[in-house]
């Protein structure tokens, strides 16, 4: 099985017209949708200043409400920051309403602030994820990370594996080969024929202030080398010949990520438009 | 047992005419989560929802300070605090 997702609304706005951005993203997902795609993905911050959505479930749900066959991911739902039983009521009312469409990936989170928001210790993150797998029960969940403790916790339940955008295709063929579950993972995409470099360029200035905001005192060269020798840019033969890499190397479900919030929605279209092509 | 914000959610998104009614429960989950699930619903249709809360099944002597943790909450998220 081999299926193209596109992702990651993140609702990042610095015009304060955070409104607007679920409004598009509702709008977005009915382009993949008519495009024939097979699912749209977002993600959860919280305590950013810039309008991350802290709740996933509730935007998707809203999209859920405007179309009828795109699937619904998460990348990722921070689980332990969550009520375990809320968490798996949403989920289950999400899933129910727009007909077991939701894709639930999960992450553990990594930053501090976000867990103290929620008088939360980062130390608690890997019990409180098994307490939140325990309560979704038999529901199918992607589990997100490429740590060894994170592949070894989906190999345990048998839950397929979402690995990240940085990683490079070798790892993604190693731990496809071992799972015992299907494997997907993202990419950064862009698809043009024109000079790539400004896109590169943007692509780096938005990891760069994410990485020196987020991390701090991270090596951010080091992150940003991974981003840019992962990502697919280039023209068509250039980005299909990168995917087939991808599904050889064992992945079922490739995420791209064609939306940041230096991509203006003409372009978003139009790329999606490329993708499905 | 459903979840009312993403039932509110969906019918935003399903009928952009809908005035939507959610009656969330408090007292048993953090203020916080509870309050952002409510601003980001109220970012989806502003002036198409109302909002009531009840008191989580066994959290009702507790239900007026529920309320004002979730709507001290909302107010954190707004800026306002």
């Amino acid at each position: 099985m081999r299926r193209l997702g596109v992702g990651l609304w993140t609702m990042q706005s610095s015009a304060g017209e955070r409104a607007a951005r679920y409004e598009e993203f509702a709008e977005d997902a009915c382009v993949v949708e008519r495009h024939g795609l097979h699912s749209v993905w977002t993600a959860e911050h919280r305590a950013t200043g810039d309008g991350w959505c802290p709740a996933p479930l509730h935007a998707l749900a809203f999209v859920a409400g405007r179309t009828e066959r795109v699937r619904l991911g998460t990348a990722m739902l921070l689980a332990p920051q969550h009520d375990p039983v809320g968490l798996a009521r949403n989920a289950a009312t999400l899933d129910g309403l727009s007909g077991s469409r939701l894709e639930l990936g999960v992450g553990l989170g990594y930053r501090e602030e976000e867990f103290a928001l929620l008088d939360l210790s980062r130390r608690e993150r890997a019990p409180r994820m098994e307490v939140a797998l325990g309560h979704l029960g038999g529901r199918r969940v992607w589990i997100g990370g490429m740590a060894p403790a994170a592949i070894a916790r989906a190999a345990r339940r048998t839950l397929p594996l979402l690995l990240p955008q940085t990683l490079p295709v070798e790892k993604l063929r190693a731990i496809a080969a071992q799972h015992p579950a299907p494997v997907g993972i993202m990419r950064d995409v862009r698809i043009a024929d024109d000079d790539q470099e400004p896109f590169r360029a943007s692509l780096r200035a938005h990891y760069r202030a994410e990485i020196e905001s987020w991390w701090g005192d991270a090596d951010v060269e080091r992150q940003l080398g991974f981003i840019d020798r992962a990502a697919l840019v280039g023209d068509a033969a250039h980005v299909t010949a990168g995917l087939e890499e991808l599904y050889d190397a064992g992945a079922s479900l490739i995420v791209c990520r064609l939306q940041f919030p230096f991509v203006d929605r003409a372009t978003l279209h139009e790329q999606i438009a490329r993708l499905a092509a | 047992m459903s979840a009312p914000l993403i039932e509110a959610a969906f019918a935003l998104g399903a009928d952009p005419l809908a005035h939507v009614t959610a009656v969330v429960e408090v007292g048993d989950r953090h203020p916080m989560e509870i309050a952002e699930e409510v601003a980001v619903v109220r970012l989806l249709g502003a002036k198409r929802l109302t909002l009531a809360f009840r008191p989580a099944p066994g959290t009702e002597e507790r239900f007026q300070e529920a309320v004002t943790l979730v709507e001290t909450a909302l107010d954190r998220l707004d800026g306002r605090e």
